[in-house]
């Protein structure tokens, strides 16, 4: 029975022990796991856990329960034990009668009530806190918070540790000097306002125009080491026991490091890439106007939009470019303005919101004209600046004159100008005016027919000006043409240029300003040392906007015209209705030739040889012999060879041969084309590659993981006919004989 | 002598017999001048007895005899031990032979019955059980691919086809294709089926002998068994064409586009006008193309023409052409309208018939639609289809001596390249190219009779050549005898006995570049698949052999020495007993 009860009480002492043990534990096993994940140092987080453990013990102190505070315990929390069961550690042959019977009746009770009492302990409270020091340690680590605790941040973490491996093994005979910090800086371009960073991370993310510095140190004496990059070798700078040397970033690629140490012997270290990040053009939203606007003449013709600008390192500068539009047709004339936003443009800031209204009457538009205007921004990358522009907006003031259908409905431009069109008019108006003689007055008749005379001159006179002639000298010299030139409307050249003044190609300067002096520079230097010293215009007639047989059919025109009008004013407008209407199939005929003209830009046909054509003489054609290369190779050749080689290495277990090396290496610089538009796909086989050409024990898997990159590497192959072969014996001959017969 | 009777060591019958008769006239001749002459007689007749069973000792005597030694079972792999249990119940005696621990078959001849269980007898060791009475008891169900199909020499570019059937226990295990390297390729998943057909391809990228390999998977991804599946592939070869043409034509300049960009060799001539032609030489070498003989067509493989061009041909080039596709095996390509094909005298081949669709798409290419004539050729005999779609041939050729002239009823193909099918405009010109073009010559094919070659055992191939007495060496320059077939000369055949695994060559002394290679597989690998194949060889070997009662064979039993030395014994203690009397 006593026994019952002393047990009953040693295990409960035990199992309260173990609950504090348990407790102290948790603490410091969680505080450990927490000071892992922001040190990520198993040295430190060992410590932890002992320190935590030493305090939690102290604290605890699990040993201090010994049986009188068991029994103490248990006695306070329950009432059927009647305090007594300090009685049931008592050796029962010390006890009086009582005593012994009270020891009996409470090692029953405790039994019964032992399962009641739980030991006093606070491991829920240790519980909850281990979990939740576990979750901040490993929230801290995830959102890299840890970072600021990293004690190791600049030593090298395992991971990003360089590692050289020795090219030739067996040279490899004293200690191999290991690296004992390497050291990257990016040194951003100064208008990017970035901060310089350094990492020990050797593959490099950065904006072109960056400036990388690579810093190498070793814990023994190198002799010298280098920076190859794509096919490039570049030497450190050696300054005691660290290298270092810098290059400005402009395409992305990929570099490895290679050092010879004191005896002779080359490392190489594994491939790292270089991605080039570009500065983006900025970005231009316009808020609240649409691309097409028109006003009523009578409308508050303004303008107001707003615009956002966004730029990933700043906008240097923003401004609208507008352009107005004046007239129609020849007369187009357009002015160009850089307008400036209400808003002022700060310079270098990431994002603008700016806001413009334009009043079309302040830019001086009428009704009629056009505005299109864009917005420009340039941000501020060096040495050139990234320039977008925005969409081109349109902005018309509606014409009160209703201009009816143009000339050229299938042209978007009405190429020509309006006055081409009234010799038709003329003719219904003079065809109109033959009807009614008789019915009406001669002298009605005769002021009409005088009236379209005039008419006709006047479009004669346009047309005149058209060709370069000068108004009042036209009338005059005109009336002087149709004497000599009645008879040879075929005649190309003219017979006014004699005549014409020197100084009447004005005009032209507004029509067809470039064109015109360039073909003046080009005459200058044809016609002779003379030519600089002389004020010269040119000929007129060969500086109109048309080409010689235009011309000269135009000036075969306005001739008719004037027998046209001759007739008109005459009184005679029967005998003026052949003259007009040979004069409107010419300017038909120069309309259609203009047409040609705007539709020849794209494709100059050769002229025919009328007297050539359908004669079937051969005489001068000849045969025509073409040869044609495709030079370019297989541009995955030597990584085809290379699949092939390893297949064969792969079997055999032999060792790569010096060929071998070299068939690795042109492959590399096959697959480094492909990686350069795809690093993280292929980086990986391009290391390995280098490492199959570089080193002299080449491991089976290695061999593998390389043929498998270069495998995935190759494209899908493009179906194409090929040559089959096949034996031709005596049996298919006289099978096919034996066919032939029975056909 | 008896025919019963028989001496195995013949040879020694003239050497024993004066042996035997010396002896006697020595020891009789002893006995007669011997003394004491008593027991005369039985003296002689044990000399004789003791003297003639020396003398049978080395002659070896045997006698005909019926042999009949039991029932015999030979266990094989994946044999059915209920079988051989319930055999053992109903026979006593019952031989059993375990056939993988390499135990000799050679003895069963003359055994009353024989059992074959589980998976069979290796086929080249079928032989040795011929003219017996032998019962095949196919063994468990096979679990794994039992029939494969794949093209072993392949080209680049071309589609690898892996066609088999797979048996299959378990619930949604799959095959994965593997290339070298080991990148799953294509894989099948499988249900519940017993048997189900699959299909894996890949295009091939790169030229080369490899070892692709097929992984049974179970439904957790873990590796069954994997095989090994050799395939060589063969560079591509381009064929040599030649254009000729009336005038320019947009399926011409595309075609030639196309061909020309892959980097073949194309030469195209085409007519400007009466006499004057524009020639053009694409990767290839200039050379005087103005009128067609047999030593500038010899250049080429194919020959593309319009029927116009055709016409326009003098005599003498008809003729050339004529003998060239005839003699040398070139192609001929004619394009242009249907209707002018009728005319071309000798080369008028097709017969066509009018049909009313105009549109057609083809097994291959469903998705795309082709225009055509409003024609199809006739079929007939000796015309060979590439083209068709219901039984209506649209492209099409007929041989002609060793060539093929060909034409097609499809026009505007050039279309399909810019609507953007490059796909299927490849693949209508590189079918109709690669059917009609020259086939390459070949001085030797090798074939192998046996799929899946395994180490030690037996690996026939067969040759076909046209060198006169064409000699085999293996890799390690050992010179394989080869039988050559009875009735066609130019096929041979050969067996040799693979000493290592992986790719192994053969080459022919005569022609260096005439070699061929094959795959030594692991003696574990294919295990069901070659299972089968044993079986169901066992199975038609068993099926066709011996129904019925079979003649008990006779052979001839040496006696056994023991009774001659017995003889000998018995009359030399005679001998040595009679003056002690």
């Amino acid at each position: 029975m006593k026994q019952t009860g002393k047990s009953i009480l040693i295990r409960f002492q035990k199992q309260w022990q173990i609950w504090l043990w348990l407790e102290v534990f948790l603490y410091a096993f969680s505080s450990a796991i927490l000071v892992w994940f922001l040190t990520q140092n198993w040295f430190l987080s060992l410590i932890s856990f002992a320190l935590i453990f030493v305090m939690a013990l102290l604290f605890k102190k699990p040993w201090e329960i010994d049986l009188e505070k068991t029994s103490n315990y248990i006695d306070a929390s329950s009432n059927k034990l009647e305090y007594s069961s300090w009685l049931l550690l008592q050796e029962p042959t010390e006890l009086s009668g009582l005593a012994k019977l009270q020891q009996q009746k409470i090692s029953n009770a405790l039994e019964a009530e032992i399962k009641r009492i739980k030991p006093e302990h606070h491991l829920k409270t240790a519980i909850i806190t281990s979990v939740l020091l576990v979750v901040i340690g490993y929230l801290g680590f995830y959102t890299g918070i840890s970072e600021i605790f990293n004690f190791n941040r600049n030593a090298i973490s395992e991971e990003e540790n360089m590692s050289f491996e020795p090219i030739d093994f067996l040279a490899v005979k004293q200690q191999v000097p290991v690296l004992k910090n390497q050291l990257v800086t990016i040194n951003h371009p100064s208008y990017t306002g970035l901060t310089t960073t350094s990492t020990s991370k050797m593959n490099i993310k950065a904006l072109e125009g960056s400036r990388v510095t690579w810093n190498l140190q070793f814990d023994a004496s190198v002799d010298s080491v280098s920076l190859e990059s794509m096919g490039k070798h570049r030497k450190m700078m050696k300054t005691n026991l660290s290298f270092s040397g810098s290059t400005t970033l402009n395409n992305s690629g990929f570099y490895n490091f290679k050092f010879t140490d004191t005896s002779g012997a080359t490392y190489s270290s594994d491939l790292f890439t270089i991605e080039v990040i570009k500065d983006k053009t900025p970005v231009i939203r316009l808020d609240n106007l649409k691309q097409f606007t028109s006003f009523e003449y009578t409308d508050n013709k303004v303008l107001n939009f707003g615009a956002l600008i966004i730029d990933d390192f700043g906008v240097a500068n923003a401004h609208i470019i507008a352009t107005v539009s004046k007239g129609t047709g020849e007369s187009v004339k357009f002015r160009e303005e850089q307008l400036e936003f209400d808003t002022p443009v700060s310079s270098g800031k990431k994002q603008l919101n700016l806001s413009k209204t334009i009043d079309l009457d302040q830019m001086n538009m009428e009704p009629g004209d056009e505005l299109y205007f864009y917005i420009e921004a340039k941000d501020l990358k060096q040495p050139k600046e990234n320039t977008a522009r925005s969409e081109t907006y349109f902005a018309v003031i509606k014409d009160t004159i209703n201009y009816g259908p143009g000339v050229e409905g299938g042209l978007g431009v009405d190429l020509m100008p309006d006055y081409f069109r009234s010799q038709r008019q003329l003719i219904i108006d003079t065809e109109k005016l033959i009807a009614q003689s008789g019915k009406i007055s001669k002298e009605e008749f005769n002021s009409t027919s005088n009236d379209l005379g005039f008419d006709q001159k006047s479009l004669r006179l346009k047309y005149g000006q058209f060709m370069g002639d000068e108004a009042e000298g036209a009338i005059a010299n005109g009336g002087e043409i149709i004497e000599d030139n009645d008879h040879d409307h075929d005649q190309e050249e003219d017979p006014l240029t004699e005549y014409s003044h020197a100084h009447d190609s004005d005009n032209e300067h507004n029509l067809v300003a470039d064109s015109h002096d360039h073909d003046q520079d080009e005459n200058k230097e044809e016609e002779g040392p003379l030519a600089d010293y002389l004020h010269d215009h040119g000929d007129p007639e060969s500086s109109s906007l048309f080409t010689d047989s235009l011309k000269s059919k135009l000036r075969q025109a306005l001739n008719i015209m004037w027998d046209a009008e001759l007739h008109l004013r005459l009184y005679k407008p029967e005998k003026s209705l052949p003259y007009q209407y040979e004069a409107l199939e010419l300017i038909q005929e120069i309309k259609n030739s203009a047409r040609i003209y705007v539709h020849r830009i794209g494709f100059d046909p050769p002229p025919i040889k009328e007297n050539a054509r359908l004669s079937g003489d051969l005489k001068d054609i000849d045969n025509f012999n073409k040869k044609e290369e495709r030079d370019d190779l297989d541009q995955y050749l030597s990584i085809k060879q290379t699949i092939l080689r390893l297949e064969e290495l792969k079997i055999s277990d032999s060792k790569p041969k010096d060929t071998d090396r070299k068939l690795f290496k042109k492959a590399g610089n096959e697959l480094a084309k492909k990686a350069i538009a795809e690093p993280g796909r292929f980086l990986k086989t391009l290391q390995q590659l280098k490492q199959l050409g570089e080193r002299q024990q080449i491991s089976q898997e290695l061999i593998i993981e390389v043929q498998k990159g270069l495998l995935k590497a190759l494209p899908k192959i493009a179906l194409e006919p090929q040559r089959q072969g096949s034996f031709g014996g005596k049996l298919n001959e006289l099978v096919l004989k034996e066919l032939e017969l029975n056909e | 002598m008896n025919d019963n009777l028989t001496f195995l060591n013949a040879a020694w019958v003239w050497p024993a017999l004066i042996f035997w008769l010396i002896s006697i006239l020595v020891f009789i001749w002893k006995e007669w001048t011997s003394p004491r002459n008593k027991g005369f007689i039985v003296k002689v007749v044990l000399i004789f007895f003791s003297v003639s069973s020396l003398a049978l000792l080395a002659l070896k005597p045997a006698i005909l005899k019926e042999v009949n030694e039991g029932r015999v079972v030979i266990t094989t792999d994946n044999f059915k031990q209920t079988q051989l249990d319930s055999l053992k119940k109903t026979y006593r005696n019952l031989k059993v032979i375990d056939y993988n621990n390499d135990e000799s078959l050679l003895g069963l001849v003359n055994s009353e019955e024989i059992f074959v269980l589980g998976s069979g007898i290796a086929s080249y060791d079928l032989w040795s059980l011929e003219n017996t009475t032998a019962t095949y008891l196919s063994g468990h169900e096979l679990s794994g691919i039992i029939k494969l199909n794949y093209k072993q020499e392949n080209k680049v570019g071309n589609q690898l086809d892996v066609k088999g059937i797979f048996a299959n226990r378990r619930f949604k295990n799959r095959l994965v294709l593997q290339d070298a390297a080991g990148t799953a390729l294509d894989s099948a998943v499988f249900g519940s089926k017993e048997k189900e057909g699959f299909q894996l391809s890949t295009t091939l990228k790169v030229s080369g002998n490899y070892v692709f390999s097929i992984i049974e998977k179970d439904s957790l991804g873990e590796v069954l068994n994997r095989n090994a599946l050799p395939v060589k592939i063969q560079k591509r070869k381009a064929p040599r064409i030649l254009i000729l043409n009336t005038y320019p034509t947009f399926e011409i300049k595309y075609l030639k586009n196309f061909l020309a960009d892959l980097g073949h060799e194309v030469t195209v001539k085409n007519r400007i006008t009466t006499g004057r032609y524009k020639f053009e030489f694409f990767n290839a070498e200039q050379m005087n193309l103005r009128s067609l003989n047999s030593s500038n067509l010899g250049g080429f493989d194919l020959v593309i023409l319009d029927s116009g061009f055709l016409k326009t041909l003098s005599n003498s080039e008809r003729n050339a052409l004529q003998k060239s596709i005839k003699a040398t095996g070139l192609g001929l390509f004619i394009l242009g309208e249907a209707k002018a094909l009728n005319n071309l005298g000798d080369f008028s081949v097709f017969t066509l018939q009018p049909v009313s669709t105009l549109e057609v798409g083809f097994d291959e290419l469903k998705t795309v639609r082709l225009t055509t004539q409003p024609f199809r050729l006739k079929q007939e005999f000796g015309l060979e289809e590439i083209h068709t779609l219901n039984a209506s041939i649209f492209s099409a050729y007929k041989r002609s001596g060793q060539g093929r002239i060909g034409t097609t009823m499809l026009q505007n193909t050039w279309q399909l390249l810019l609507d953007g099918k490059q796909e299927a405009y490849q693949q209508i010109w590189s079918d109709i190219i690669e059917q009609l073009s020259k086939r390459e010559f070949l001085l030797a094919s090798f074939s192998s009779v046996d799929k899946f070659v395994l180490k030690d055992e037996p690996f026939t191939f067969q040759l076909r050549t046209s060198k006169e007495n064409p000699i085999i060496l293996d890799q390690y320059d050992h010179l394989i005898p080869l039988k050559q077939d009875l009735n066609v000369s130019e096929t041979w055949s050969g067996v040799t006995y693979p000493l290592s695994l992986g790719w192994q060559r053969l080459n022919m002394e005569q022609d260096s570049t005439s070699s061929f290679e094959y795959y030594v597989h692991q003696s574990d690998s294919w295990k069901s698949l070659r299972h089968y194949q044993t079986q169901q060889a066992n199975m038609k070997f068993f099926q066709e052999k011996f129904r019925g009662s079979k003649d008990i064979d006779q052979t001839y039993v040496a006696i056994h020495p023991f009774w001659f030395f017995g003889i000998f014994i018995f009359s030399m203690t005679g001998l040595w007993l009679l003056p002690k009397l």
